[in-house]
């Protein structure tokens, strides 16, 4: 196995089985913020048990290890090719290991592929980067999470929702109100205004390698993830849906251009087993330094 | 909180006394059954095993083989909204007694639990390595061939697996009280 494989398997294995530090932080947060005692304590209690469990015994936090969806940032002239091949040799022996569920199926047959890799299995994004390292970045997203993602396209009359930061979170506040429950929150919401209805999916998903905490830089979209964490507590769905005050621990916007006549606003949820992880290799596949 | 032990066999008389947000630790044989295996139960399918009086767990586990042992590594809920279309049917068919998974599971396995005694407990989702370490074993695997590991039906030996109790028998629901203030609360926000 040369040391891209090595170090790549190395990504994959953590991600599954290790959850980042600031994702365990807000989870502690929010148990100090519920009841001693309530579903809500208790949920994040066994959460918090149940990451230190598949930390210490090397297995997944959670049996759905979801959609793989690789972020490369590569030199110039880096040979793209190769790193597609590895990453795939990687995700089947991960698979193999128990690391990775076997999760990938045939669309209209339903026949699994056994090792996880298909066409747009695992899923990998590249950009050229102005570093001679390659940067690496792996985020894996369970189904029940992806399942609640809503889109939107303003102004909807049935929300009250016009083209404006209010209608927004309009917008934002149904999608939590109807996924409540269902997505193993709390969670964190990438949310993307404008775009079309491909980007739009694809940037509120590119905010998970944010890490959880860090507001967006532009100071009326920070206003609003803020106004929206707010409004989540007071809703009490809570952890997990059963009630309380945590039902997300962060809240992530992002835009991106649009056209006149559209205006989108998409939403996708990741739930509480967070799974981002990120790394740095040189230019012979060596570990320069882990991200996150 | 008092936490209530159920364990196998699970009668109607063992779920009858359990109410809405009571805390359970399960003890006994969960057989897991998602889409597949619940389609194919309804369509004419006959059981590999006994379901009346069965506890029904939503999940679609990591299990590896080690040697003749099945190891498991990961083993939490799956969304119950994923099977909620097949459970009402399933319940009054099959007479299966606990159904475990994380989510509300709707209006129509709601009244079916209460037609039928069954309760729905609710676990912790995503909370695959502490409710794995409550599996002692693994009884046995069916249609693994025709649905692959993640949508089999697996005879799983369950001790002391943590749950609270989302619908009763008495047709009360955790996720209907708790949706029903939320609705409350995003009117008055807007």
């Amino acid at each position: 196995m040369s040391r891209w494989e090595k170090n790549l398997f190395e990504l994959v294995r953590r991600t599954s089985t290790d959850l980042p530090k600031d994702v365990e932080f807000a989870l502690r947060r929010a148990l100090h913020a519920e009841r001693k005692g309530s579903h809500a304590a208790w949920v994040l209690e066994t959460i918090l048990e149940s990451v230190r469990v598949s930390r210490t015994q090397d297995t997944p936090l959670c049996e759905d290890t979801g959609n793989l969806m690789f972020y490369f940032s590569v030199p110039v002239g880096f040979d793209t090719n190769a790193l597609v091949a590895r990453t795939q040799s990687v995700v089947a022996k991960a698979t193999r290991q128990g690391y990775l569920r076997q999760n990938t199926l045939d669309a209209v047959s339903g026949a699994p592929f056994v090792n996880n890799v298909a066409q747009s299995s695992p899923v990998m994004h590249f950009q050229q980067g102005a570093r001679k390292t390659v940067d690496v970045r792996l985020i894996m997203k369970s189904a029940s999470s992806e399942n609640e993602g809503r889109q939107y396209m303003l102004p909807d009359a049935e929300l009250g929702a016009e083209r404006s930061l209010a209608g927004v979170r309009r917008c934002v506040l149904d999608a939590i109100w109807r996924a409540q429950g269902n997505h193993c929150g709390p969670g964190v919401l990438g949310i993307c205004i404008g775009g079309d209805r491909a980007t739009g999916y694809a940037q509120s998903k590119v905010q998970y390698l944010r890490r959880v905490g860090r507001r967006s830089p532009v100071r009326a979209l920070a206003r609003l993830e803020d106004q929206l964490l707010k409004d989540a507590r007071k809703l009490g769905i809570g952890p997990m849906g059963l009630g309380g005050r945590t039902a997300l621990l962060g809240v992530c916007v992002d835009t991106l251009s649009r056209q006149p006549s559209s205006y989108f606003v998409t939403v996708s949820f990741m739930g509480w087993m967070f799974r981002r992880r990120g790394m740095l290799l040189g230019p012979t596949g060596g570990l320069d330094r882990w991200l996150y | 909180m008092n936490v209530h032990e159920l364990t196998a066999p699970f009668t109607a008389d063992a779920v009858a006394p359990l109410r809405v947000g009571t805390r359970v630790r399960v003890s006994g044989t969960l057989l897991t059954a998602r889409c597949l295996v619940q389609q194919l139960l309804l369509n004419g399918g006959e059981s590999p095993v006994k379901l009346e009086h069965a506890a029904i767990y939503f999940c679609s586990p990591i299990i590896v083989r080690d040697g003749a042992q099945w190891i498991v590594r990961a083993a939490g809920p799956s969304t119950s909204v994923l099977v909620g279309s097949y459970v009402p049917d399933f319940i009054a068919r099959y007479r299966v007694r606990v159904l475990l998974g994380v989510g509300d599971l709707g209006e129509p396995t709601r009244r079916a639990c209460m037609r039928y005694g069954c309760v729905y407990l609710q676990t912790v989702g995503g909370a695959a390595g502490k409710i794995a370490s409550s599996i002692r074993h693994v009884n046995g695997v069916h249609y693994l061939k025709e649905f692959g590991a993640a949508d089999a039906m697996w005879s799983l030996q369950a001790e002391q697996l943590e749950a609270v109790v989302a619908i009763d028998t008495h047709g009360r629901s955790l996720h209907r009280r708790v949706c029903a203030s939320s609705r409350r609360a995003l009117k008055a926000m807007l």
